[in-house]
């Protein structure tokens, strides 16, 4: 455990260089969350990728042959780094998105009866349970999407890495469609995000701690097996 | 003597190369050459030492450890130089300590300042703009930052300049003047080998010519050189890479069967730069004429 | 003590060192009972193989011109040591022979040989 620790944290060092382009672009996400739209915030769900990036240099790798570490650590706390910076951005965005709806600065940037404000005056009525549930099912699936093509990545190899993207995005689309047609032709129930729109905060919140650990969960299985995949493997 | 590190019988192979029944053992308290041409084994070899590679079969012992089951042990007393650097080149000097040091139990931070002083290396530049001499020279002071007792190089010395290589023998003297340490050093350039290794393991397509102290194999061979005609029949089947040219031969020779030769012929000293070479012509000849005799 | 390796030299390097260790014995540059460095000292120093140093260490003990104290290191022998003597009796009997033949080479009457000795001893 304490070595998967001290992977997680070896992992951020390597990438700690791209932090403070990581903080700029939060920085444009947060702006645009608080000054425009709340739902802008969640536009941070691309610059997570600015912190993982860097980590896929097939030339480093050597370094584990030589550290006191278990080949299967690295897999794991890998993913798991992964997992932290999802999370800790998704925390920033919903943290944006809240204060968004309680200040409405946007207000002071635009004027009240433009187009946008109009189009998006909905949006600072969203109740904080809403944002926060939003940011943890758009973080989750990001988020899932990003832990599965690591897992393929390292399974399969970089070099593969846009085939891998190719036929994944086949497969989901495939999927999707398949849903929806099932959907339409009432074979499947139809899911239905409009429930109950008022979102409680107390409900909201346990639902949104329920995905977050969905994808943690999802971090420790895609670790295992590329674990499994690579112990195997020479380095 | 104990052995630091003892190779048995170790089989690995790959598409068109493989390692066969290499065994050789380096005792503590000494430096050891592993040379060979390129594409010889010796990378796979300090792979599997490394079990960055996977054996076929074969032991592998590290200060009498397995190199499987005890490698994160090993691994914590174990120092290794590549020929390029490990470490992720945009970090500095700092942040790589930074990096590196919770995985270590016997870090010692000062004597890594103070390596990286004697080494004066920028400690605020990305490594992956140091020199080659001083990336070899950052590796260094990791492995004995961390009180490392054996250190692997793997060819660290192809591409460094002249000034580089000799600073590395300076380190490494240093470095064994402790008894309790040893070092493993994989080159082709022999001139860092002859002077300071104490054993010598040569290592050709993929299976150990020789392994022994290097005075035993540089007394073993001589060079001959002379008119082929004077070369007796039974001293020309002892020949080792021999070579006929418009105004003679050359060729090596075991020094034990010197009595073979006539006088007319001249003997001198083999350096470990011939024997590689004549080892290599002998085995292209055999290749040439398709015989199968060693 | 200062010992010279030559890479381009015939000698072998333990021979070299043997040979520059006995002259300064002889001569007296490194005094008796004077501890000599160690061998990992040595190796080190001169950036030479262990085995080298050992190698020239044990030449140097076996012939008796020092001697190997366990756990100490090696020392100089006393000058009045036995062997000392004796080695010192056959070195001075090997200059003597090589000089003889030198001198018989160069067409020389013993006579004049003897002269030439005469001249070495008064200097």
């Amino acid at each position: 455990m304490k070595e998967i620790l001290h992977l997680i944290r070896f992992d951020y060092l390597t990438v700690c260089g791209s932090v403070p382009v990581y903080l700029v672009c939060m920085a444009g996400a947060a702006a645009a969350g608080l000054f425009l739209t709340p739902i802008f915030a969640v536009y941070a769900v691309f610059i997570m990728f600015v912190l993982t990036v860097p980590l896929q240099k097939k030339t480093e790798q050597k370094v584990y042959g030589v550290l006191p570490v278990s080949r299967k650590n690295i897999a794991r706390a890998r993913l798991l780094y992964f997992w932290a910076v999802m999370f800790v951005t998704e925390l920033i965005t919903v943290a944006v998105g809240l204060l968004s709806v309680r200040l409405k600065l946007s207000r002071f940037v635009l004027p009240q009866d433009s187009q946008f404000v109009q189009m998006n005056a909905e949006s600072f009525d969203m109740p904080a349970g809403e944002i926060i549930l939003i940011g943890a099912v758009v973080f989750a699936a990001v988020g899932a999407f990003m832990l599965y093509m690591e897992m393929m990545g390292e399974i399969f190899g970089r070099e593969n890495e846009m085939k891998i993207l190719v036929i994944s995005l086949g497969v989901l689309i495939a999927l999707v469609f398949g849903f929806f047609a099932l959907s339409a032709n009432d074979i499947l129930p139809m899911l239905s995000f409009e429930g109950d729109s008022t979102y409680p905060l107390v409900p909201s919140l346990i639902k949104s701690v329920i995905w977050n650990l969905a994808v943690f969960v999802l971090a420790c299985i895609f670790g295992e097996i590329t674990a499994r995949v690579q112990s195997r493997r020479e380095l | 003597m104990e052995n630091i590190l003892e190779i048995k019988g170790l089989c690995k192979k790959y598409d068109g190369f493989a390692l066969r029944d290499v065994s050789f053992s380096l005792p503590r308290g000494y430096i050891m050459g592993f040379v060979g041409q390129n594409g010889s084994g010796k990378t796979t070899t300090i792979r599997s030492i490394l079990n960055m590679a996977q054996k076929d079969s074969g032991k592998i012992t590290v200060f009498g450890l397995d190199s499987v089951t005890d490698t994160i042990t090993i691994k914590e007393r174990l120092g290794v130089v590549f020929d390029s650097l490990y470490l992720a080149e945009h970090l500095n000097v700092k942040q790589i300590e930074r990096q590196l040091k919770p995985f270590y139990k016997d870090w010692d931070s000062a004597e890594f300042a103070r390596r990286i002083k004697e080494f004066d290396l920028p400690d605020n530049r990305p490594a992956g703009d140091f020199s080659k001499g001083m990336k070899m020279k950052l590796m260094i002071a990791v492995a004995l930052s961390h009180k490392a007792e054996l250190i692997i190089l793997d060819e660290p010395t192809s591409g460094l300049d002249p000034v580089a290589r000799d600073e590395l023998l300076d380190i490494l003297a240093e470095y064994i003047e402790d008894e309790n340490r040893g070092v493993l050093f994989s080159t082709h350039i022999t001139a860092d080998v002859e002077r300071i290794a104490d054993y010598v393991t040569i290592l050709h397509a993929g299976k150990v010519w020789f392994t022994g102290t290097k005075d035993a194999l540089t007394e073993r061979y001589v060079i001959i050189k002379g008119d082929a005609a004077e070369l007796p029949q039974s001293a020309r089947e002892k020949c080792i890479g021999f070579h006929n040219y418009r105004n003679g031969f050359e060729a090596m020779f075991p020094a034990e069967d010197a009595a073979l030769l006539p006088d007319v012929i001249d003997t001198e000293k083999a350096s470990i730069d011939e024997i590689l070479v004549y080892i290599a012509k002998e085995d292209k000849h055999e290749r040439d004429t398709a015989s199968d005799t060693v | 003590m200062k010992i010279v390796i030559k890479n381009k030299s015939e000698l072998p390097i333990y021979e070299q060192i043997e040979q520059q260790i006995k002259a300064q014995i002889l001569d007296g540059t490194i005094a008796e009972n004077a501890q000599l460095p160690s061998i990992r000292q040595l190796a080190r120093d001169l950036k030479i193989s262990i085995i080298t140093t050992t190698r020239a260490y044990n030449d140097l003990a076996d012939e008796g011109f020092v001697i190997s104290v366990a756990g100490k290191g090696y020392f100089v022998s006393p000058r009045g040591d036995e062997l000392m003597r004796e080695r010192m009796l056959f070195e001075m009997e090997d200059g003597l022979q090589k000089a003889v033949t030198n001198g018989r080479n160069a067409g020389l009457t013993n006579d004049e040989i003897r002269a030439a000795l005469e001249q070495f001893l008064e200097e």
